[in-house]
């Protein structure tokens, strides 16, 4: 009777210890969960091209259709990569050149950037710009990127779109004499990002 | 004289012919290459996990197989472990609803590691079979 009513006790105490601690991690993992689902929002479908055209010459632009982009809402701090080997241009040979002698993807396979969108309040509705500071990482070289970008919000898909321009120099891309006429100095960078939660 | 001046024309014509094949070459056709590497996405994943500069000098550019459980479809993408895949092809809802949780083969180009997903990238892929 007595060892009976004993284990029934220390049974009981263990029930509620195993009970305490199975609320506590599942109330743990909610909120995990709860906070992931709001916080970041990503794509892996990102849109980037460049432009570097001088009129009358062969168009020099290229499109990415696989740039990764996450954004934290909850901070407004965003980070892009794009693996610079799928930039497709419509000339191959040109693919060739801008792989093996300008951006030497062999050697720097990316282009990054990480940043914030300054005053970025994620309760906003419809349509809204803001503006982007941060840092575009190219042949390991880092230069200091603010451009407006004007996002839109609707039923968790955040459209991310912004346009900036770079030089060839920043990165320590030489441009050799003989073409330096075809490829413009300033270089247009257009992204275009639909950004929803992690499935 | 004459002959010659035929000559002259024929040779330019040849390597005006030559020097527009050359700049207007086609695109490398992944599809119809032969796979260079034929590797399961888990071991493709852990060689850039484990040193990326030696796998990205090994992998990138290069036509890789792989035969592995495609986790998820979208329209034109496929999720394998590790692994990010952008087909050339559009996927139809019943396609991609019949795709996942199946063993596929599939063949393209290793552009790379995606850090902020933490994932290889490839590109230009086509689904072999099923």
């Amino acid at each position: 009777m007595d060892r009976g009513w004993a284990f029934g006790k220390l049974d009981k105490e263990n029930n509620m210890k195993v009970v305490k601690k199975t609320s506590l991690l599942l109330i743990a993992l909610l909120l995990v969960g709860v906070i992931n689902a709001q916080e970041k929002l990503y794509t892996k479908e990102g849109q980037l091209t460049f432009e570097a055209s001088v009129a009358s010459f062969e168009p020099v632009a290229a499109t990415h259709n696989g740039a990764t982009a996450v954004l934290d809402t909850a901070t407004g701090k965003i980070a892009a990569l794009a693996l610079v080997r799928g930039f497709r241009f419509e000339n191959a040979l040109m693919e060739e050149h801008f792989n093996e002698n300008y951006i030497e993807s062999t050697s720097f396979p990316k282009a990054s950037f990480r940043g914030n969108i300054v005053d970025f309040d994620s309760s906003f509705k419809g349509q809204k710009t803001f503006t982007v500071q941060g840092k575009l990482t190219i042949r390991e070289k880092t230069i200091d990127i603010e451009a407006e970008a004007s996002m839109s919000m609707e039923d968790g898909l955040v459209v991310f779109a912004t346009t900036f321009e770079v030089k060839p120099e920043d990165f320590d891309i030489k441009i050799p004499k003989v073409v330096g006429n075809k490829i413009a100095k300033t270089i247009t960078v257009t992204a275009n990002f639909d950004l929803l939660k992690k499935a | 004289m004459k002959v010659k001046h035929y000559v002259y024309i024929l040779v330019l014509l040849v390597l005006a012919y030559s020097g527009y094949r050359y700049l207007y070459q086609e695109h490398r056709d992944i599809s119809a290459a032969t796979a260079d590497f034929t590797i399961k996405a888990t071991a493709l994943k852990e060689a850039f996990a484990t040193n990326q500069e030696e796998a990205t000098s090994a992998y990138i550019n290069k036509v890789i197989q792989i035969e592995d459980t495609v986790l998820s479809a979208s329209a034109n993408a496929l999720t394998l472990k590790g692994v990010s895949v952008a087909l050339t092809e559009v996927l139809t809802q019943e396609q991609r609803k019949a795709l996942v949780n199946t063993v596929q083969t599939i063949k393209g180009r290793c552009i790379g590691y995606d850090d902020l997903l933490e994932e290889v990238r490839i590109d230009q892929a086509i689904i072999i079979s099923n």
